[in-house]
């Protein structure tokens, strides 16, 4: 039961910042007690907390989480009205602006905010329970931030992968092939190819393979990157071209490794490849979740047939 | 950038999620890098294989700006932002210096010029010359303490006007000031203070007050002028003079204006000495704009302002050039890049608004000060910390007026450049607590100050005051 030992410290850490904490949140401005705050605390350490905290690490977690929006978010799902005005004061706006950026089409992002609008009001019921999402959020991120991430997470269920294909012309303007699931197995490049490459993709870091990713299957900009992970836009830029470069090394390598002359390596990783693009809507899902086909696609499909 | 072969992005899309989506808080932390080490490896390594997640991270990142103030700030990737615009103002500063080194010499002989630098702080400075339009020289001069007083009185409130003052929001511009202070001249009495760029340079103060000097050494003519159209606002100074005076620029600049021109005085100057720096200021391209029109404040620059031409556009750089020559002509190309053409759109030459944008932060003009943080707090923006990341820019609307250019497209993006394009602001209107992140589709500007901004929602951004303040309609 290594579950009543973290608990426990989590309770005993709680306890003692309760004062500091208390005070930080300003919750008595909406009318709400110490004790409440200090059980909300309580559930967002057990649920963020692993077996292996320590309690010095439990204290800078407790430390670093924004506890007046906190305070104010569970108000806010807990049905206290002044806590939703202020609220709506702050971030009807933002939400708004938020969700145009995101979705960049005005009567889209006027869906989308009211749809979120509608979760963190609590509008859905379980049980006869009013249920906000904004029960969720756990202030380890600012509020606005999270606001941000649930309409992005939103948007992605909703489009699936679209990213920045909206409309269907742009999206065959772009090249992209629309095919049915083909049932016949991908046509298979020398297989050693794809061993190759999958050890030397292997040997990266996940933060590599992550830019890598974000670059070239998302097609994310240079900037964009660097801001998800907060480095400078060059960084990204100069770990790109590195990357790139020791790939085809590494692969060329492991193909060698593999009894292909040289020759013979380089001319598979020329190899015409639009072959292996029949392959791209079935490994395209990296995701074992069945993707939610807008009526646009399967029009399409039905349309483009096994063309 | 190199490209990769196209297996390895076979390879990378075959890869599978280990472990289960981290939830929006955690990935909200995880942008903000408030998480610690471990938990980041672990979203990391997620979204290494995950790519819904990936896109919910960039779609949740927040306009650039905000960026700045949400990050739990890492003292590793300030450095060099920080270093690098260090490295600018140093330069900056050591130019001008050499600049003003230049112009000491000459100032010498022409002890009685007067030339009145009306630099913020000093903004009492008697000898606002002006006041006498023309005739006044020497007579006028005779009462400049007085005179000197009380048009800096009168000075004052139309220095209202000018917008200097610091609103939020507004952008801060050095003081034209400098130019009408020059040109007073005539007459003037007392080489008054040398041309002195750095109000804090070497001069003595006691030269400041020169002005009592007997107007009677009526300068033959102006030419003592020393008319150095001062708006050497090298980097220091702007920061200073943020805020403070309302350089009553534009009603000295009407005055200067008329004496300007009955003068023909020639700044002695040192102007070339000043177009280095100068030519990086944008404040200096505007004082000379200011000149030709006398309207209090109106600083615009304004291509058809020849009779502002008489030596200090002379010896203002390639601005001035620029003024007299051709105005060049602008458009924006179909995929959102701004070109301008300098020979009537026969050939067209593609213009980076970025390229210089950051050079105007780093003289303090931080236009886009006042975003309101996370919090819903107003906070001055960092003039050093401003974005490290450029955004990609896509523009679809371009207004000029002369050599002045305002030009806006996607995601409320507006520049907004005095010099035909040689450096540009950003500029981010704010209207109460709202900013305009829509993309601009149309841009309008009548004239120098009134302009309007037109969004693709709709939205209709009007200013009355060349962009310093904005009012949503």
């Amino acid at each position: 039961m290594s579950a009543t030992r973290p608990i426990s410290t989590v309770q005993s850490v709680v306890n003692e910042l309760a004062a500091e904490l208390h005070a930080r949140s300003s919750c008595e401005q909406f009318g709400l007690t110490r004790e409440w705050l200090v059980a909300i605390l309580y559930e967002v350490g057990s649920k963020s907390a692993s077996a292996e905290s320590s309690e010095a690490e439990m204290r800078t977690f407790f430390l670093a989480l924004r506890v007046d929006e906190l305070a104010l978010a569970r108000a806010c799902a807990a049905g206290h009205n002044s806590a939703w005005e202020v609220f709506l004061t702050r971030y009807r706006e933002k939400l708004y602006l938020a969700a145009l950026r995101i979705a960049r089409e005005d009567s889209a992002a006027r869906d989308l905010a009211d749809t979120l609008y509608a979760d963190l009001y609590g509008t859905n019921t379980r049980e006869g329970e009013r249920v906000s999402k904004l029960a969720s959020y756990t202030g380890r991120g600012s509020l606005e931030g999270w606001l941000r991430t649930v309409l992005a997470q939103e948007y992605v269920n909703r489009y699936r992968r679209t990213k920045r294909l909206v409309s269907l012309d742009e999206e065959a303007e772009e090249g992209a092939q629309f095919r049915a699931p083909d049932p016949e197995p991908a046509p298979s490049g020398d297989p050693r190819l794809a061993q190759a490459t999958d050890e030397a993709l292997a040997v990266l870091s996940a933060e590599d393979r992550m830019v890598l990713s974000a670059y070239y299957l998302d097609g994310r900009t240079l900037a964009e990157i660097a801001r998800m992970l907060g480095v400078h836009e060059s960084t990204i830029s100069r770990k790109l071209d590195k990357l790139a470069r020791n790939l085809r090394k590494q692969i060329l390598a492991g193909l060698a490794g593999r009894g292909m002359s040289r020759r013979q390596a380089e001319e598979a990783l020329e190899a015409d490849v639009r072959d292996l693009q029949l392959d791209i809507r079935r490994s395209l899902a990296q995701e074992p979740a069945a993707p939610a086909f807008s009526k646009k696609r399967v029009e399409a499909r039905v349309r483009e047939g096994p063309g | 950038m190199q490209n990769v072969p196209q297996v390895v992005r076979e390879r990378l899309k075959a890869t599978t999620p280990a472990t289960p989506h981290p939830d929006a808080d955690v990935l909200t932390a995880f942008a903000e890098r408030s998480l610690p080490e471990r938990e980041r490896s672990l979203v990391i390594e997620h979204l290494a294989r995950c790519g819904n997640c990936r896109d919910v991270v960039a779609l949740a990142l927040p306009a650039s700006e905000d960026l700045q103030k949400v990050l739990v700030p890492s003292r590793r990737w300030l450095t060099w932002p920080v270093l690098r615009w260090g490295l600018v103002t140093v330069g900056i500063v050591a130019i001008a210096g050499v600049g003003f080194l230049q112009i000491r010499p000459r100032q010498a002989p022409k002890v009685t010029a007067r030339i009145e630098l009306d630099f913020g702080p000093h903004q009492s400075q008697p000898a606002v010359p002006k006041a006498s339009p023309a005739e006044g020289k020497d007579e006028s001069r005779a009462s400049t303490p007085a005179s000197g007083n009380t048009s800096a009185d009168r000075v004052q409130p139309s220095g209202e006007n000018k917008l200097i003052g610091p609103t939020a929001a507004a952008r801060v511009f050095v003081p034209k000031v400098s130019v009408p202070a020059v040109s007073g001249v005539a007459g003037e009495a007392a080489g008054g203070p040398v041309h002195n760029q750095f109000p804090h340079g070497p001069l003595p103060p006691a030269q400041w007050q020169q002005q009592t000097r007997t107007p009677a050494a009526p300068l033959p003519m102006g030419g003592q002028q020393a008319h150095r159209p001062m708006t050497p606002p090298v980097a220091s100074e702007t920061v200073e003079v943020q805020g403070a005076a309302p350089v009553s620029v534009g009603t000295e600049a009407a005055n200067q204006d008329l004496q300007l021109q009955a003068k023909a005085a020639q700044p002695p100057t040192a102007g070339d000495a000043l177009g280095g720096p100068i030519a990086k200021s944008k404040p200096a391209v505007t004082a000379v704009g200011a000149n030709a029109a006398p309207q209090a404040a109106a600083v615009t620059l304004d291509s058809g302002s020849p009779p502002v031409s008489s030596s200090s556009e002379r010896s203002l750089t390639q601005f001035a050039k620029l003024s007299s020559t051709s105005t060049p002509r602008w458009t924006v190309s179909p995929s959102g890049t701004l070109q301008r053409s300098f020979d009537q759109g026969q050939t067209w030459q593609d213009v980076d608004v970025n390229v210089n944008a950051g050079f105007a932060q780093n003289y303090g003009y931080a236009r886009e000060e006042a975003l309101p943080t996370a919090r819903g707090k107003e906070a001055p923006a960092d003039k050093k910390a401003l974005k490290q990341a450029a955004p990609a820019i896509v523009l679809r609307a371009v207004s000029a007026n002369g050599t002045e250019v305002w030009v806006g497209g996607s995601s409320g993006l507006l520049y907004h450049s005095l010099d035909a394009g040689g450096h540009w602001t950003r500029v981010l209107p704010l209207s109460g607590a709202t900013i305009l992140t829509g993309d601009i589709v149309a841009l309008e500007f009548y004239d120098a100050q009134h302009g309007k901004v037109t969004t693709s929602t709709a939205e209709v951004w009007i200013t009355a005051d060349d962009g310093q303040t904005w009012q949503k309609q």
